[in-house]
């Protein structure tokens, strides 16, 4: 399709971060996604691959690339399965576990009590513990991308928390299609978008409204070719009778489950509407919700919906025409084509030209998630041998996060979080009066020897590999600041190296007064990490 | 007659999720047709607390009942905008934008109130004239109705306990992406760092009397802006909001209408409305404080099978003050026996014009300014 031919037809119809298109026929000419035949170098593959994965450790990522950036997606996108558990690691008095072991198979309570509170906190270290400890490192982005894209949150029985995790992350790269089906009958997504109590008398639109909206189709816009409010309510008839049992249970043998309850489905013929070619359903019972997801992914919207929120993740915040035309398309018709494979879909996204170039212009605020990860997987940190106090280490970083504005598995609508949405801000909303000072919080634990989390000056210093000043201030630019830094605050940097700074000021740390400029490193490091530029990826 | 002007001080409350605004505000007149349409989450009759024959509020918001007496409520029947969006983004992106149904705009309608009043914000602000945030978002992020070409105005507060300096970086003078993203971050701690300094003395002076429930957020975030008036903050818009007005699944009890999470936020609400307009007194400043609520939906008139309600259109808006002459603008709705399935009340005000009034009011604004901050002719609505 011409480019002139292109834009005239896309006219004022708009997907989510303003790009336009028509959805009519829109594959028809779409050709293959550009291959990348840019010569990129050593640094700009590990500036993209630090941007796609989620704390991928310092001294990984050469031997990661050892044979090329492709072939390095290539090992970046296997599909691992979930291995790890989170375990009862403070509790005493959950009947059912005991201290160190998994409660992901035991009852949320027992004789009236209920042990939802330490499950909270359990599974929150988990979550982050694994991915500081789990060597998938696209998959751990991937698995954060998910729970985005799906939003749930505020279930309080932790189980299914765990078993909607594993659901994802089992499937990351898998079929988008499976994905959308599974997340269907969810048990912890019944819950959340009340599938659990619609009925087949009145019924309950809330999920159908987001899968629609946010899950497959896309933002409702104002065309004459839509999906339309008879739409909602007919996608929720058919979804009617799925229910989840598990809920709060005290009986051992009940695990978290869903199942479908004819009483409550509503038998009655559903039909689409013109947008989805007037397909009509008669009554399938439990095969209906298949059979309703496969009438949505006909539409081509679908594809260019996840595909656009993939590179947004990923990528950029906002879509412009050409990488609209000339990635987005392609992609979404090659992952429509393959019947939702995500896999060689992510690979063409991730080596495409469009993708790379992008990705190498392009800076943006890094989310709480990124802050935290970019510095623990660049510094040693001291890790307590005590199992309690590293686990605590976990609890006291999802704080952390929360008070970044980023509190993991509640965010603050089934939109996800707003930085990745909200036009005209986007990533820019992560910073604020408030978040700036959990930052700098964070930062100030790095730098304090009796935090949980502070760094190994010691080991730092050795795996920099320097010996003088300046190296060592060279080495931080070059391999944590992607060589960015200003000149002056280089020298800045060189001064406080060698001179040190009056402290006492500054409730930090306490440095022995002698010459050795190797103890001034945390002072230097203050200074460093609190600078805005610590906050760009 | 309230007694706003360039003094005033305007507070906005969203309640976030699409408030139900037939089990808020309850047209008595239709209770019977709608016991037929929603009868699982209908309060029961005798419960109400019936201002008249046909006017009725919700149990838990038997402090506004005291506010309705006091003529310091005003209650706006079904206010909405022209082709409803049943989408909470899209819906919310218009309440928050001003905008057309059809349009999409990238700045907020009071953003663009302000940039009236501030058209080179961020530069040189603080000043003298200026010395406080123009704007005040209570909790974690920016208030997007606060939104302007340049930069929002809503300078994030969640705390009054500390007040922390932030570190300058010095940029280099090419003009890229990255470079955009440093001077944004450099422009935010600049304000933040002058702000914090003068809110930190200014909470040293402020005060509050009341007794502000500690489980009730929305009161929290009252008490902060009681201190900051008190302490004597020259702020004139603060930003709070209240979630979980989504009630698709029991929305009221099973057994108990008159319980369940709505009637929950509810009584958030107008507890925390309540001791708020008791402390305004306490501190004397009550005559300059216009608090309005928004949503952006009511919900269907027929209730689900789950004790719940999905999106809808039209709903109540509240406006609390001093002196407030008017306790009604428009209609109650009237529900009719015969229904669509997913049938919901329809507009009378557009939110365009109710705010229009706001702020023609509390902003000093020409009749000429506020139709270009909206893109539209304003209909009057006697509001004050």
């Amino acid at each position: 399709m011409e480019r002139k031919e292109f834009i005239k037809i896309i006219s004022f119809f708009t997907i989510g971060s303003g790009i336009t298109y028509s959805g009519y026929n829109i594959f028809r000419e779409t050709k293959e996604p550009l291959k990348s035949k840019l010569a990129i170098t050593l640094d700009q593959q590990k500036r993209i691959i630090n941007k796609i994965t989620l704390g991928l450790p310092h001294q990984k990522i050469e031997s990661l690339l050892v044979d090329g950036y492709e072939k390095a997606i290539r090992k970046l996108l296997v599909n691992e399965h979930l291995k790890s558990e989170p375990i009862n690691f403070e509790f005493e008095n959950d009947y059912y576990t005991p201290i160190g072991k998994t409660w992901i198979n035991s009852p949320n309570s027992y004789n009236g009590k209920y042990f939802e509170q330490y499950r909270k906190k359990s599974l929150r270290a988990w979550l982050l513990e694994h991915n500081y400890s789990n060597t998938s490192y696209l998959q751990n982005n991937m698995l954060q991308f998910w729970l985005n894209y799906f939003s749930i949150s505020d279930i309080v029985d932790h189980r299914y928390e765990f078993s909607h995790i594993k659901m994802l992350y089992n499937n990351c790269f898998g079929n988008f299609k499976r994905i959308i089906e599974n997340i269907t009958i969810d048990p912890a997504m019944l819950r959340f978008l009340s599938g659990f109590v619609n009925n087949r008398l009145h019924p309950n639109e809330n999920y159908a409204r987001e899968l629609l909206e946010l899950y497959t189709i896309g933002k409702p816009i104002h065309k004459s070719d839509y999906y339309i409010e008879s739409d909602v309510r007919e996608i929720a008839r058919s979804l009617s009778g799925w229910k989840d049992q598990g809920w709060y249970t005290s009986d051992p043998k009940q695990k978290v489950e869903s199942y479908f309850n004819i009483h409550d489905h509503d038998i009655g013929e559903k039909k689409l509407s013109k947008f989805f070619s007037h397909y009509s359903l008669s009554n399938n019972e439990e095969k209906e919700y298949k059979l309703i997801i496969s009438q949505l992914f006909k539409k081509d919207d679908v594809s260019i919906n996840i595909c656009s929120k993939l590179y947004r993740w990923f990528c950029q915040d906002e879509i412009n025409d050409y990488t609209f035309k000339n990635l987005i398309l392609p992609i979404s018709k090659k992952l429509k084509d393959s019947n939702y494979e995500l896999n060689e879909v992510l690979f063409d996204l991730f080596t495409s030209d469009i993708f790379i170039k992008n990705s190498l212009d392009d800076y943006r605020i890094k989310n709480p998630l990124q802050f935290i990860f970019s510095h623990l997987s660049f510094f040693p940190i001291n890790e307590s041998k005590d199992q309690l106090q590293y686990h605590q280490t976990w609890s006291f970083l999802f704080k952390i996060l929360s008070e970044m504005g980023m509190e993991i598995l509640k965010p603050p609508s089934v939109g996800g979080w707003k930085a990745l949405y909200q036009a005209p801000n986007y990533s820019k909303l992560w910073i604020n009066s408030a978040t700036l000072a959990a930052r700098q919080n964070f930062i100030s634990n790095l730098l304090n020897p009796n935090s949980f989390i502070s760094i190994n000056m010691k080991r730092f210093l050795s795996q920099s590999k320097t010996e003088e000043p300046k190296e060592l201030i060279s080495y931080i630019n070059s391999s944590f600041f992607q060589n960015q830094l200003s000149e002056e605050t280089v020298k800045h940097a060189n001064v406080l190296l060698l001179e040190g700074e009056d402290l006492n000021k500054k409730n930090l740390i306490k440095v022995t007064p002698d010459n050795d400029w190797k103890n001034n490193v945390p002072i230097v490091l203050n200074f460093l990490l609190n600078l805005p530029s610590n906050n760009l990826i | 007659m309230i007694s706003l002007n360039d003094n005033s001080v305007l507070v906005l409350i969203q309640l976030f999720g699409g408030n139900d605004g037939l089990n808020t505000i309850i047209p008595i007149e239709s209770y019977d047709i709608l016991m037929k349409h929603r009868g699982n989450i209908m309060i029961p009759e005798k419960k109400i607390l019936k201002i008249d024959n046909n006017i009725g509020l919700h149990p838990s918001l038997c402090e506004l009942r005291n506010l309705y007496d006091n003529d310091e409520l005003l209650i706006i029947n079904d206010v909405g905008y022209p082709t409803q969006n049943r989408s909470h983004f899209k819906s919310l992106d218009i309440w928050t934008t001003g905008s057309n149904f059809n349009k999409t705009l990238s700045t907020g309608w009071l953003g663009r109130s302000l940039d009236l009043k501030h058209p080179n914000y961020p530069n040189n602000y603080p000043n003298e004239k200026f010395k406080d945030p123009i704007a005040i978002s209570i909790g974690s992020a920016v208030a997007d109705v606060c939104q302007g070409i340049m930069t929002n105005y809503s300078h994030v507060l969640n705390t009054l306990n500390s007040f922390p300096q932030f570190l300058k970086e010095p940029l280099d003078k090419q003009s890229d992406n990255r470079m955009n993203m440093l001077k944004f971050i450099n422009t935010s701690i600049d304000s933040t760092n002058s702000y914090n300094k003068r809110l930190e003395s200014i909470v040293k002076k402020g005060i509050s009397f009341a007794d502000y429930p500690e489980n009730n957020e929305l009161a929290q975030g009252l008490k902060k802006v009681v201190t900051l008036l008190s302490g004597g903050s020259t702020t004139r818009i603060f930003h709070l909001s209240l979630s979980g007005f989504d009630t698709h699944a029991y929305q009221t009890d099973k057994e108990n209408q008159e319980k369940g999470t709505h009637a929950f936020l509810l009584k958030q609400l107008s507890e925390a409305i309540s001791i708020f307009h008791k402390d305004l007194k306490n501190i004397g400043h009550h005559k300059r404080v216009l608090t309005a609520t928004y949503s952006e939906f009511g919900r269907q008139i027929k209730s689900n099978n789950s004790f719940g309600t999905d999106h809808g259109d039209a709903a109540p808006m509240f406006l609390f003050g001093h002196g407030l002459t008017n306790s009604m603008i428009g209609k109650l709705p009237k529900i009719e026996n015969y229904l669509d399935d997913q049938a919901a009340v329809p507009l009378q005000f557009d939110f365009r014009d109710v705010f229009a009034s706001i702020i023609n009011k509390t902003m000093s604004l020409s009749p000429t300014e506020i139709e270009s901050v909206f893109n539209k002719e304003i209909a009057s609505i006697p509001l004050f």
